[in-house]
């Protein structure tokens, strides 16, 4: 039987590499859960999971998880403290995961709306920049 | 699994630890309580002019913290911990860390933690605010979801053993 893969081909947005996360913070001990769903910029220095604002934290909290804090370096090496917590991203664009989805590290910090898709969330995939083009291409399989 | 050595330690050794630390107030030179200020800050040359104006700094504030975390923990840590880190830990309940005090604040604890237990390179773990580790795992999100949702009394610390920073940009 052979894998089949599946392959999303997009345009850049405002000069970067965009693509919708669905996904969810679950909390193993009662299994409720808080959706996640943004638009990510890909990150390729960022070695996480997905990074999203600090306020997140809250949500997080409502479904009885509270994040744990850690030191993250940015990109000028220095370093600040963070939360994080383990989600799961059910979808990126059109591809969807199988069920449970694939768990990610999710890094809460900053007050700015830029959620970033970070390494650690694509480490299953294959993704091809074409800077001439101004697109890029996600593989899945 | 990924500690190699987890001695037991009571909770009557552990005071007896702790009552010794404050009256000899002598450490291990491996323990950086002993040293103070002792952890150095990284030297940067870097103009602004050197950074490109899309990537995210600390002026361009999009990774910038709270400016003030607050930690609200009502038992003061007693084990192995150093006086002067005892101290920063119980003012915590009255005021609020800088964000450098707190990035110090946990290398600290963490390098207490990992010397004491022997925590192999490249280990993740959970410590509480007190440096006792809580849970410990191969990999960050085996780590994240194993302590997920559960309650500790303090808030928890998460670390990569030999590392600088669990998570962030490649330098």
């Amino acid at each position: 039987m052979t894998e089949r893969t599946i392959t999303i081909n997009k345009r850049y947005k405002n000069k970067s590499a965009n693509v919708r996360i669905v996904g969810a913070i679950q909390n193993p001990q009662n299994m409720r859960r808080t959706p996640l769903d943004f638009e990510c910029r890909i990150d390729t220095g960022f070695d996480g999971g997905i990074l999203v604002p600090h306020w997140y934290r809250s949500d997080a909290q409502t479904i009885g998880v509270e994040p744990s804090i850690t030191n993250i370096t940015l990109a000028d090496g220095s370093k600040i403290p963070a939360y994080v917590c383990a989600a799961y991203i059910h979808k990126i664009d059109t591809y969807t995961f199988p069920p449970p989805g694939k768990t990610a590290i999710l890094v809460m910090c900053g007050n700015r709306k830029r959620e970033l898709l970070g390494m650690d969330a694509l480490k299953h995939c294959s993704v091809l920049f074409d800077g001439p083009k101004q697109t890029f291409t996600i593989s899945f399989g | 699994m990924a500690l190699t050595v987890i001695p037991e330690v009571s909770e009557s050794y552990q005071q007896t630890i702790f009552k010794e630390e404050e009256e000899t107030i002598s450490y291990p030179s491996s323990t950086p309580g002993s040293q103070s200020g002792t952890i150095p800050k990284p030297k940067f040359d870097l103009s602004k002019e050197d950074i490109s104006k899309t990537e995210p700094t600390r002026e361009d504030i999009p990774f910038s913290f709270e400016q003030r975390i607050r930690l609200g923990f009502n038992r003061p840590p007693k084990p192995w911990l150093p006086p002067r880190l005892l101290q920063k830990l119980a003012s915590m309940r009255r005021t609020q860390l800088k964000r450098e005090e707190m990035v110090e604040l946990i290398e600290q604890i963490a390098k207490i933690s990992i010397d004491f237990y022997q925590v192999k390179p490249r280990a993740f773990i959970a410590m509480k605010f007190d440096g006792r580790i809580v849970d410990s795992a191969d990999t960050e999100i085996d780590l994240l979801l194993r302590i997920q949702g559960k309650r500790f009394d303090m808030p928890v610390i998460v670390w990569e053993a030999g590392s600088e920073s669990f998570s962030g940009w490649r330098t």
